[in-house]
Order: structure tokens, then sequence, then C-alpha cells
């Protein structure tokens, strides 16, 4: 369970996140959306303890991640968008440093590195330098690491992002066995479809504020039909016609009908007397287009 | 492992800095040998002779400046013919065995002087301290400092200092005493007999038991005498006496290993040109451990684990620590080595403690600033370039305020000491200087409280702020005040 309370975060005159507050619940995978720059990442790093707020606090299982720093951080994990680490040392030996740090001998380290590395589908990379790893295998590494001392909490930056599809499947079966395990999962996207079939509950997140929290399926009751139509010869009677049908758009000489009510037949034959109908087609609004309507809700 | 060791084994074993400490040890072997030669520079004649004459026969041993039989050297006799007045030299070479051998025509029988030429083409004539009138007796020729102040120095392991005499029918040339308590003595001897022998500190009141030798014909003996262990720096005595009762005492002090205050200061002086160069590797290894991981967001990931960020500062200061402990100790133990061993002086061990001591503290110093330039600045490449301009602003400032001072007019002789606080190793070089008895090249400021606050304000200061700032320390204390 992971508890961001009020947490504010400038840099110079840009405000990053503003009083951002929401929690993510065990068991859960939320997903949490914004636009680039909408501090996404800011977020997650003073949630991992990466960096400090200006104001407020993280809880992760009740303790402060700034006051009880290395018993929070032992339960949360961080995989970042970018990972870097000290790139000139070998997989290996990081791990054996890190797990020292821990408190591991360095038998024990290594031990513990084949089980994790093979874990996250990195065996036989082991010996390999950081700096030849894919920004995948960089990813994995992280995770591996984070999970030495057996953490409940994860935070996934963008981790889809640049991934090929074995990638991409690994981390959501990954989130997905975390989440029936009872683990806290927060996966932050800038693309909603990405996370649509993941996550139970979405953060959506806007220059850097909390713009609205919901769960998923409400998230897909916003998803709603629309009509398109393209004629050669509009005029402003046919935009009344269309108006009853629902919201209608107009540019140029396509249209497009939003929350459409009526039926397709119905329309093409109506107006096929007077119009000359080039394209009619029925359509569902994207998660993208719910997407930008709820943050522009709290414009 | 304990991460401190590792970031210690990571800094240290880099090509970058293995480079530069082979560097830094062929420099200590370097030192070493130039102190070597400045000290056998102060000894010109290293070849002394021990010998006997019997009747028209001159026999001696060539011995080197370790103390053993010398090869190959140029032995020259000059003797004058008093009958036509003309002086005559019979030149010989010493043998494989360093013995070489001469005989005198009759009409020649008064040798004055016995030259050893050595090997290098210099020679040194040493006027005779031998019974040459004499038909039977000892020759010992010895290096000349023998013949101003009958003191003998030999720079081998262990130096001994001889007084010494010479023509008795036995004479003894004390070369080397070793650890293991064993002296080597080459013994001349024209009096066969069964010889005994014993050591007794000058002045004390008991004499020694002695230790049956053997017999001893007319010849020139190599032995090794066991002596048991010498106080370095004290008066004794050798004695060997006959079946007949007939006693010969030799004086030699054990000395304490052998170099002079100006070689000491050389060392000194070496040492700290060549440190100045020493700092490059702190400024690489703050850049390796902080500057470079923090730009490129490598600690990030560090700061994300179980770890506070004190504990992460705390083992990449020691990791530096332990290298700067490392390279220093290397170059010490470097010239040491090549001192003691090579060249066969020893220095004395606390003045190169406090001169180690010093060049460490300095570097440690030097390690804080640059650990502390480099969490201040966000790139890394400010921090090279901050970094570098403060690295000459240390290195080069005292030439530089001299010159802005001599240039304004100003007597910069009054002003001199005080930049000595520019660095803590000026410090403790001041003390390996008094305690050599030297005088340092440059006057320091001479308020030891004052050099020693300065000297941990240097050390503590830096490394404190760098710690403050690395863990933000002030700002986590503000949210946890304001949190509660
Ligand atoms: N180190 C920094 N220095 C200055 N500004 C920063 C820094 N990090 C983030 N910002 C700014 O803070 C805001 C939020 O950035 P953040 O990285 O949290 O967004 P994000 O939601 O993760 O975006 P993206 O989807 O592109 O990763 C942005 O305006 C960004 O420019
Ligand atoms: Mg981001």
């Amino acid at each position: 369970m992971i508890r961001i309370e009020h947490i504010s975060k400038s840099y110079g005159n840009i405000k990053a996140i503003d009083d951002v507050t929401f929690d993510v619940h065990n068991g859960e995978i939320t997903a949490f959306v914004g636009l680039n720059g909408a501090g996404k990442t800011t977020t997650i790093k003073v949630s991992a303890g990466v960096i400090y707020p200006d104001r407020g606090d993280v809880l992760i299982d009740g303790y402060s991640i700034i006051k009880d720093k290395k018993i929070a951080s032992k339960s949360v994990v961080w995989v970042p968008e970018l990972p870097s680490f000290e790139m000139d040392m070998r997989a290996m030996d990081y791990f054996i440093y890190i797990a020292g740090y821990l408190g591991y001998p360095t038998s024990e380290a290594k031990e513990l590195a084949r089980e994790l590395l093979s874990r996250v589908g990195l065996e036989g990379a082991e010996r390999k330098r950081l700096k030849d790893y894919s920004q995948g295998m960089k990813k994995r590494f992280a995770l591996a690491l984070s999970m030495i001392s057996d953490p409940q909490n994860f935070l996934f930056d963008e981790v889809l992002n640049g991934l090929d599809p074995e990638g991409i499947a690994f981390f959501r079966n990954f989130a997905l066995e975390l989440k029936k395990e009872g683990k806290a999962v927060l996966f932050s996207s800038h693309i909603l479809s990405e996370v649509e079939n993941l996550a139970d509950r979405v953060v959506f997140i806007h220059k850097g504020r909390i713009v609205r929290v919901m769960r998923m399926d409400e998230v897909r009751n916003f998803v709603k039909p629309y009509l398109f139509l393209r004629v050669e010869n509009p005029d402003s009677s046919l935009l009344e016609i269309l108006s009853k049908y629902g919201r209608v758009e107009q540019s140029g000489n396509a249209f497009i009908i939003r929350d459409f009510n009526g039926d397709i037949g119905e329309v093409s034959y109506s107006i096929s007397t007077r119009y000359k109908i080039v394209e009619i087609r029925m359509g569902y609004s994207s998660l993208e287009e719910v997407f930008f309507s709820i943050i522009g809700d709290r414009k | 492992m304990r991460p401190f060791i590792y970031d210690f084994k990571r800094s240290f074993v880099r090509v970058s800095t293995i480079t530069l400490l082979v560097l830094f040890v062929l420099a200590g072997v370097g030192f070493g040998y130039l102190i070597g030669r400045g000290v056998k520079a102060d000894i010109p004649m290293k070849y002394s002779i021990v010998g006997v004459l019997v009747g028209n026969t001159v026999e001696g041993i060539v011995i080197g400046p370790h103390g053993n039989p010398s090869p190959g050297v140029k032995v020259e006799l000059i003797a004058i013919n008093s009958v036509i007045n003309q002086t005559v030299s019979l030149v010989e070479y010493s043998n494989s065995s360093g013995y070489v051998k001469f005989i005198i025509n009759e009409s020649f029988l008064s040798p004055e002087e016995l030259v050893l030429h050595e090997e290098n083409g210099k020679n040194a004539t040493i006027s005779l301290v031998s019974p040459f009138k004499r038909e039977v007796g000892t020759i010992i020729l010895l290096s000349p400092a023998i013949i101003f102040n009958y003191s003998f120095i030999y720079a081998s392991p262990y130096t001994l200092l001889q007084q010494q005499g010479a023509g008795f029918p036995v004479c003894a040339l004390i070369a080397n005493y070793y650890p293991n308590g064993s002296l080597r003595v080459y013994l001349a001897n024209t009096m066969p007999d069964y010889f005994y022998y014993g050591i007794e500190p000058l002045g004390s009141s008991q004499s020694s038991a002695l230790t049956p030798l053997d017999h001893l014909g007319v010849g020139i003996y190599s032995l090794i005498l066991n002596v048991g262990k010498l106080t370095p720096g004290r008066a004794y005595q050798l004695v060997f006496k006959t079946s007949s009762n007939q006693t010969f005492s030799f004086y030699f002090t054990s000395l304490t290993p052998y170099i002079s205050e100006e070689e000491v200061s050389s060392v000194i002086f070496n040492i700290s040109t060549f440190v100045t160069y020493f700092p490059i590797i702190f400024l690489y290894l703050a850049y390796v451990l902080i500057a470079k991981p923090k730009n490129y967001g490598a600690l990030d990931f560090l700061f994300s684990m179980p770890i506070t960020r004190g504990e992460i500062f705390i083992s990449r200061y020691l990791g530096g620590i332990l290298t700067a402990l490392a390279s220093t100790a290397l170059l010490f133990i470097a010239s040491y080595l090549t001192l003691s061993v090579i060249v066969g002086v020893t220095i004395n061990g606390l003045v190169f403690l406090y001169l180690f001591l010093g060049v460490f503290l300095s570097l440690i110093s030097f390690y804080g600033l640059m650990l502390l330039l480099a969490t201040l600045f966000n790139s890394s490449s400010a921090y090279m370039a901050i970094s570098i301009l403060v690295y000459i602003l240390f290195t080069f400032i005292e030439t530089l305020v001299f010159a802005i001072l001599e240039f304004m007019g100003y007597d910069i002789a009054k002003y001199e000491a005080y930049l000595s606080y520019n660095a803590p190793m000026n410090f403790l070089s001041y003390i390996a200087y008094k305690m050599v008895g030297a005088s340092p090249p440059s006057p320091l400021y001479l308020n030891p409280p004052l050099e020693i606050a300065t000297a941990i304000l240097w050390i503590a200061l830096p490394t404190a702020l760098a710690y403050l700032k690395f863990t933000e320390y002030f700002k986590v204390r503000k949210l946890i005040r304001s949190g509660s």
C-alpha cells in the first residue's frame, strides 16, 4: 500500500507536481496516466525516495519515505523510465555492491543474484557490463536489484516504453502476478490504451495535478459511439438535421456526430435525397479521446 | 563485501589509477635512487684495502662500498727509490676475489702511497697510514674520511663507523653488521696464533666472554663473527686476543642507518614537488564516484534502495580514502625499499612516517574539496572545469600571489609564511624537516596549534559541507519538522 500525501515539488519556477494525493492499493494495479511532462516521473521519484518533495510525504506500508527511509525503501521497488547505473560495472558486480549495502556477504549475494536475475530473464547476462545492456535488460536488472529486499510495493515508470513484444509481455505478466500476490502496483503511462487491459484503477494527472481517479470500467463507460459523415454539398440545414442525433462537429465537408444516438441507415436515408454522401461510417471514441476529455474537464 | 571496500576496489583497480600508481612507484624508486646517489657521492672513495706487508710483498683485499671484496679495482703503489730519489709506481688490478699483490723491488723499500682507482675512472690517493718502514706489519687503507677523522662510513644496510689505526701486527676492518647479529670483519694478521674474540660496549666495566676463533696464519681473513644485538648509535670495541695473551681492540660505532640532512631535505623536497601532481587522481576519483554517476542519474537508483544517502556518501568517501592511503603507501614503500634494499641506506622511519602522513592528509583534504565540488555541480563537465581550475589555483597560488605582491612592490618575505596554510602538508613536512635538523626550503609560519587547526579544518570542512549537500540534510530536517 502506497499513500501519496499532498506532495509538491518545483524545479525553479516550474511546478512539476502540485499537492498530489492518491493511494495505490494492495492487490490492485493502478495506472498513472498523464501527458509528457504531466509530473508522473516526479511523483514516482518522490515515492521511491529518489528525490525529496518540497512538501508532503509518501507512506509505504505506513512508513514515511522521508523519515523512515530505510524501512520504507525496503518494501518499494522503482523501475525507472530510463534506468541508469554505474555503467562500466558488470551486472554481477553491481548486484554484489548493492547487496553489500543490505548486509549480504559476497557469496550469498552471488547466489541471490543468480536467482533474481534468472527470475527477470537475465540469466546468462550476469557477466556483461551494464553499458552493454539494452533498455529492456536495464529495466529487468533494476527490477531484480529492487527485489533483494522482497518488497510489497512496485513503481513502474513507463515500463513498457521502448520494449519489444516479449519485454512488454514480461512486464505485463509480471504486474498481473504481483497483483495476484496481493501487492500494490503503480504503472505509469502516457497512453491510456496501453494500460486498459491491465489496470484496475486509473489516476489521471495533468500539469502536475491529479485531475481524476476512476475505476477502469468507469473509464470504459466513457467510450461512446460516433458517426462519421462526408458529403459533397453540405449546407446549414444539414447541420440542423444531424444535430438531432447528437453533438455535431464540422470540419469542411466532414462531420462527426458525437454520442450518436440514431441508426446509421436512418441517417443515410433521410439525407441522401438532398446531399451526395461520399463516406458514412460508425465508430467508437478511443480511450485517448476519453483521456483528453477527462483532462479537458478540469482545465 | 563491505560497500566501501568495493568503492575502494573499483576506484583503485582502474586502468587510469593503476597507471598513475605505477608512475608513483617508479617515482618512489627514482627518489630512492636519487638519494642513494647523493649518499654515495658523500663517500667519493668507496674502496678500502686491508692488507699485510711481509718482507718485500704487499698483499691486500680491496673492499667495495657494500663491504664485499671488489674485483677489477686498479691499485697503484707509489714508492720512492731512496737511492736516486725518484718515485716509481706499480700497478695491479684486484682479482676476482678482490685480492691484490705487489712485490717491491729491494731498492724501493720505502713505499709512500697506495692509490685506489675507482671503476668509473675517478681516483683518490690515500696517504699511507702504514708501517711501511718496518719489515712486517699490516696495512689498512680506508676512505679519505679516515685520514681526517679516523672514522669510516660504509653505506651498507647497517653502517658502521670505525675508529682505526694501522700498523699493529693485527688489524681489523669492520665492514658490516647484519640484523641477525653477525659482524663481518676483514682481519689482517702477521702474527700466527690461536685467536679469540669478544665484543663489548665502550665504557662498560665488565669485559665480555671470549669466543674461540681458530688458528690464524699470516694473511687476510674474511670473518663473520657472532656478536649478538648491537644498539644503534653506541660505540663498541671488538677485541681479539691470542693464546699468547696479546690483545688488540678495534673501536667502532654501530650507526643508525646513516643519511645526511641534506639528503632527507632533498627527499622531502622531491616528494613534495611530485605530490603536487598526485591530487589529479582524486580529482578524477570524485568525478568517477560522485560527479559522473550523479550527472547520469546512476545515483538515483542507489537512492531508491534501502540505503541512506549518508551511507552512500561515506562509502564513497572511505573508498577514496583507502585509495589515497594505498597510493601514498606505495610511493613511500617504493622509495623506502629502493633506499634500503637497492641503495643500502635506511632513512629514519619516523621522518618517513611524518612525510607519509603529510602527503596522505593533504590528499584527503583535496579529496574532500573535490567531493564538495562534485556535489555542488549538477553537470559533470561543470565539475571537471571547476575542479581543474581549483587544482591549478591551489597548486600555483603561492607563486601567483608572490608574483603579484612582488610586482606591487611588497616585501614578500614577510608574507611568505602565511601562505603555508594552504595545505596541511606543509605543517607535517615542517616536522619532518625539523626532525632531521634541516631547515625547510621556505620559511613556515611557526604556530603549531594554528597549523594543526588549519590542517583539521582543511580536511573536515569541505567533507562536512559535501556531506550536508549530498544528503540534502537541511531540506530533510525541514520536511521532517513540518511533517510532525
Ligand atoms: N530535473 C528537472 N529539472 C527541471 N525540471 C524538471 C526536472 N524534472 C522534471 N522537470 C519538469 O517537471 C515537469 C514534470 O516532469 P515529469 O518528468 O515528472 O513528467 P512525466 O509525466 O514523467 O513526463 P514524461 O511522460 O515525459 O515522462 C516537467 O515540466 C519537467 O520539465
Ligand atoms: Mg516521466
